[in-house]
């Protein structure tokens, strides 16, 4: 319980970083990289989260937390339809069965495993776009934003687990299958 | 039947989440993006640390532009830097508030010639997504902020109010691909509807102007009044490129909104449009 809460409470955090500071600093990187196009791009640590929950957590405590961290992106992104509760726990039992299926004992599997299931989320989100917003050219949308921010997210993710495997030593939480340490 | 369903809970989750989420979107549908009592609890909670940390953040952030200038110094020669750091950082200071006092300075002009009655703003955090394009203002209902108030800056508009609390207001950019304003061509009076573009987040386009309409590169778009939340005649942007398409009915415009989104510090919320347009 502990751990779940203390958990709850750095996803809050981070959302408060996601939507504050931390564009700020990926959009002066872009800048002065001299790649305007992707300024608009976010790190969604949320989606970083759930995956670490598909690794690492049964399955009902991991649904429970996809849903709460799906409805806090979705009160943090009020201007569309509520998609991010269902699509998190959607991504959670992906990894999570996947994850049981494939086995590699390497850190590289991390980044692997958040570029996969930004990738999937973003073409969901994109695909809902496509039925019901000003949407164009899904090309386009991969090359500059699907893509971009999946490149993100698999770079901060080790040190996401980092600090949420650091979450799972202080407050005393097993495991429930070791070898899913990756 | 409690096995049967033990061995079935996977499936029974995602079944009672799958209800779960159309109840969601039905509530959401219905409610117009108004906050139930959970999420006024979690907003009051989070939305002042947002603040604190935008507000620090602002404070901070020549501090740490400072800071990464002077690693170079620091290596070829140690005791300059002290006196260079402390020299950059008060530079830094007295420049951040020249602009800070030329912006309040523009604001407070801007907002005594306004035609309307408007409320000053200040963003505090942006879309969790980056898909979504909408802020969170410092403003709320305690401020007589509404739903569908125009939003706007002393370079044009910016967006409209979807949804407040007291203290706190959310705010859809008319970048974002569920705006759509009525919009009219300054020069030739054409109409069309600006909309907001996933793969552009920093452009518009301009839809529905029939391949007749005199429309070129340059034009100001202004709004047109219809709809009853921006005031007729507010600056939208400039036309950037026109392509006729000799397929399709309408043209393809692109235009560049007049205020640079990326940055966008402060901002004015106008008070009952309706009964000001």
């Amino acid at each position: 319980m502990n751990n779940f809460v203390v958990l709850i409470g750095f996803s809050l955090f981070s959302l408060i970083l996601q939507t504050s500071i931390v564009p700020d600093i990926t959009s002066s990187i872009f800048g002065a990289l001299h790649f305007e196009t992707f300024a608009s791009i976010k790190i969604n640590f949320l989606l970083i989260i759930v995956v670490f929950c598909g690794l690492q957590r049964k399955l009902l405590e991991g649904v429970v937390l996809a849903s709460i961290l799906g409805y806090f992106m979705d009160l943090f992104s009020p201007g569309h339809l509520g998609l991010y509760s269902f699509l998190f726990v959607i991504f959670f039992l992906m990894v999570k069965s996947i994850s049981s299926k494939i086995y590699f004992k390497a850190e590289f599997m991390n980044v692997f495993w958040t570029f996969t299931a930004t990738i999937v989320s973003n073409f969901s989100i994109l695909l809902v776009y496509s039925t019901t917003d000003n949407f164009e050219n899904f090309y386009l949308s991969f090359l500059k934003m699907l893509f971009p921010e999946a490149v993100l997210n698999a770079l901060a993710s080790p040190f996401i687990f980092k600090i949420l495997k650091l979450i799972d030593l202080l407050t005393d939480k097993t495991i429930e299958d070791e070898t899913r340490y990756i | 039947m409690i096995k049967f369903i033990r061995n079935r809970s996977k499936y029974f989750v995602v079944f009672l989440l799958f209800l779960a989420f159309l109840q969601f979107i039905s509530y959401n549908i219905k409610s117009n993006y108004e906050y139930n009592s959970i999420d006024k609890i979690i907003l009051y909670l989070v939305s002042p640390i947002q603040g604190f940390i935008a507000h620090t953040e602002k404070k901070s952030k020549n501090f740490f532009v400072t800071y990464i200038n002077l690693i170079n110094v620091q290596k070829k020669n140690d005791e300059l830097l002290t006196e260079l750091n402390r020299m950059h950082f008060l530079v830094n200071q007295l420049e951040e508030a020249k602009i800070e006092n030329q912006r309040l300075r523009k604001m407070l002009e801007f907002k005594n010639e306004s035609p309307f009655e408007i409320i000053a703003a200040q963003i505090i955090s942006t879309d969790a997504t980056s898909y979504g394009r909408t802020i969170r203002v410092n403003v709320g209902k305690r401020n007589r902020v509404e739903l569908d108030n125009a939003v706007i800056s002393y370079n044009g508009i910016i967006g409209k109010v979807i949804s407040t609390l007291d203290n706190y207001s959310d705010v859809m950019l008319i970048t974002d691909t569920n705006s759509a304003i009525d919009v009219l061509s300054q020069r030739t009076r054409a109409r069309g509807i600006a909309r907001g573009s996933i793969n552009e987040p920093m452009k518009l386009s301009l839809d529905f102007v029939s391949r007749e309409e005199d429309i070129q590169e340059g034009d100001q778009i202004v709004t047109s009044g219809i709809g009853g939340i921006w005031p007729k005649g507010l600056l939208v942007g400039k036309v950037t490129k026109v392509e006729k398409g000799d397929e399709f009915l309408f043209k393809l415009i692109e235009i560049e909104p007049s205020t640079d989104f990326s940055k966008l510090e402060e901002l004015f919320i106008i008070a009952k449009a309706d009964s000001t347009s």
